[in-house]
């Protein structure tokens, strides 16, 4: 699996993801959206409607050692030839303070750059949380 | 809870239309078959507090928010 470039970045933003995330099968379109100033961030906004729109950021970014296994099903769902297709980001979990945040690593939003399908997979690896703490440090809240 | 002991090849049926079947034993590892009517929900026990966790992801995501999060993420990160 390859990591997120700032290329894909800005192709991303311009195209319409077909996905399945649990709990909202029923909503099928998405827009991908970086945050400003290549934050690791990006927005992931139902097509036509306000809700859902969830966060979701490049657990690479913050977990250089974070190693999803992706099975050859996952990229088979996803149409993908190879796996170098693909690339994965997280759902975060945003509280009212910031700090707090914490990302799901168990079951990370997979994406396949070529034919904009994704999906929410599970992994195996028993290792990784739904709750990981983001930020362990203690920042002040600014907002 | 009842315990069966099971063979690779062998299936157990719940009520008379679920019938689960051991498929492949690894070391750490099972692989189960289920057949199952349609309208029978299977889920794998995690997918259910990853719906609960995406529900409550989605539910505190505002504009308001985003910008508050940008200017955070911005100090925090860059």
């Amino acid at each position: 699996m390859r990591k997120i470039s700032v290329m894909d970045r800005e192709m991303l933003s311009k195209n319409i993801f077909q996905s399945r995330i649990w709990g909202f099968e029923d909503i099928k379109e998405y827009i991908l959206s970086p945050f400003e100033q290549d934050l690791p961030f990006y927005s992931f906004q139902a097509v036509g409607r306000e809700h859902p729109c969830f966060i979701l950021c490049d657990p690479f970014f913050f977990l250089p050692e974070y190693k999803p296994e992706l099975s050859d099903e996952m990229q088979k769902e996803l149409g993908a030839d190879s796996k170098e297709e693909l690339f994965c980001l997280s759902v975060v979990t945003v509280p009212d303070i910031f700090k707090n945040m914490t990302v799901n690593l168990k079951s990370p939003v997979v994406f396949n750059r070529h034919n904009y399908q994704s999906r929410q997979f599970v992994l195996d690896n028993p290792e990784y949380s739904v709750r990981h703490k983001l930020f362990g440090g203690c920042e002040e809240e600014i907002c | 809870m009842l315990i069966l002991s099971r063979k690779t090849g062998e299936s157990f049926l719940i009520g008379n239309d679920i019938e689960i079947t051991v498929l492949d034993i690894q070391s750490d590892k099972i692989r189960i078959g289920i057949d199952a009517p349609s309208d029978v929900l299977v889920l794998r026990k995690e997918v259910k507090e990853i719906k609960e966790e995406n529900r409550i992801a989605s539910c505190t995501v505002t504009k308001e928010k985003l910008k508050c999060l940008n200017n955070y993420l911005n100090q925090s990160i860059n």
